[in-house]
């Protein structure tokens, strides 16, 4: 029998996580390329309006999909969203990444990004 | 403190990294700073001041910054209060747009602030460039970043390109010009009547 590793609580409702934009570096802006987002950061699709990030954000921390760099202080979610959602390193993204933190300061909170399949975190490197 | 800041009831702290020379700002409802914890929010600076992704782009970043002059262009956003993504165009390093930062004004700050968890940290990736975003503070703004993000280093020139004019054409689908040779709106090319008043005629009557 395989003894599961000691998960924190789920985000957001049973650690009462905000959503932030998280100083919209992920957030589209006009004129953006895929060529802009070859070293990173990831961006949403032009025309992606905030509560829509958001929605797909919260859905992904609302999901059980633990991504494998979970730790005590972050919890880590990735969802397969199977739609383009952006562009990561020059890529099609279709992975909801999302990372709740913080709760020394301030409240906890949490922000995603678009994320593609062949991303180092999602193989928990 | 700044004024505009005192106005609004937001307070700014300035905070180092843990163990370095980097540092950033840390806005905040002026109501809460009798209630922070100052060792808290140094740890947390530290621990957000770079993401674990930005790590090699701030490599390709560190080799633009030892360069003499650097471009950098600037694409708002496309939400309101509007925001800029600051790229650093460095052909020695990448033929690719590398991005710097998020430049923020203080009604994005205010906008930040309104929700939970009521905090904005002036990170490796965001700088807060004051009231206005005009050439004058976005240049003001780029080099404080730099400044706080490579403390100590000889920074390059930088040349600022607001809406890089190949793509800003692309983007606004403005019709092509052609100068018309005829008359568009049907009236004469000049007058054949000379004795129209002059102003000063008309001033007489």
């Amino acid at each position: 029998m395989v003894t599961l590793p000691k998960l924190p609580p789920s985000c957001p409702d049973l650690r009462s996580c905000a959503w932030t934009e998280h100083g919209r570096k992920h957030f589209p802006h006009r004129g953006l390329t895929k060529d802009h987002t070859r070293h990173r950061p990831a961006k949403y699709l032009p025309g992606t309006r905030p509560e829509q990030i958001r929605a797909i954000e919260t859905a992904t921390v609302s999901s059980a999909a633990l991504a494998p760099n979970a730790t005590s202080n972050r919890t880590e979610y990735a969802r397969e969203t199977d739609q383009v959602i952006g562009w990561d390193a020059g890529e099609d993204a279709t992975v909801s990444f999302a990372e709740c933190s913080g709760g020394a300061s301030a409240g906890r909170a949490f922000h995603g990004r678009p994320m593609t399949v062949s991303n180092h975190k999602l193989r928990g490197d | 403190m700044t004024d505009s800041f005192r106005k609004l009831g937001l307070a700014s702290i300035e905070v180092a990294v843990p163990d370095s020379t980097r540092h950033g700002r840390v806005f905040l409802p002026a109501t809460q700073l009798g209630s922070v914890d100052f060792g808290a929010l140094a740890v947390d600076f530290g621990h957000r001041f770079v993401d674990e992704d930005d790590e090699p782009r701030l490599e390709l970043l560190t080799g633009a910054m030892a360069l003499r002059a650097i471009s950098v262009e600037t694409y708002p956003g496309e939400t309101s209060p509007v925001e800029l993504h600051a790229y650093v165009r460095a052909p020695e390093v990448s033929t690719a747009p590398i991005f710097g930062c998020v430049l923020a004004t203080t009604a994005l700050v205010e906008h930040i602030l309104a929700a939970p968890p009521h905090l904005v940290l002036e990170t490796a990736s965001f700088q807060v460039i004051g009231d206005e975003a005009s050439p004058a503070s976005i240049l003001v703004g780029l080099q404080a970043w730099a400044a706080r993000v490579w403390p100590g280093a000889v920074l390059p020139k930088f040349r600022l390109a607001q809406w890089p004019e190949n793509e800003a054409s692309t983007l606004l689908r403005l019709p092509r010009l052609h100068l018309a040779t005829t008359s568009m709106t049907g009236a004469p090319d000049f007058l054949t009547v000379r004795d129209f008043p002059t102003p000063e005629d008309l001033q007489r009557l």
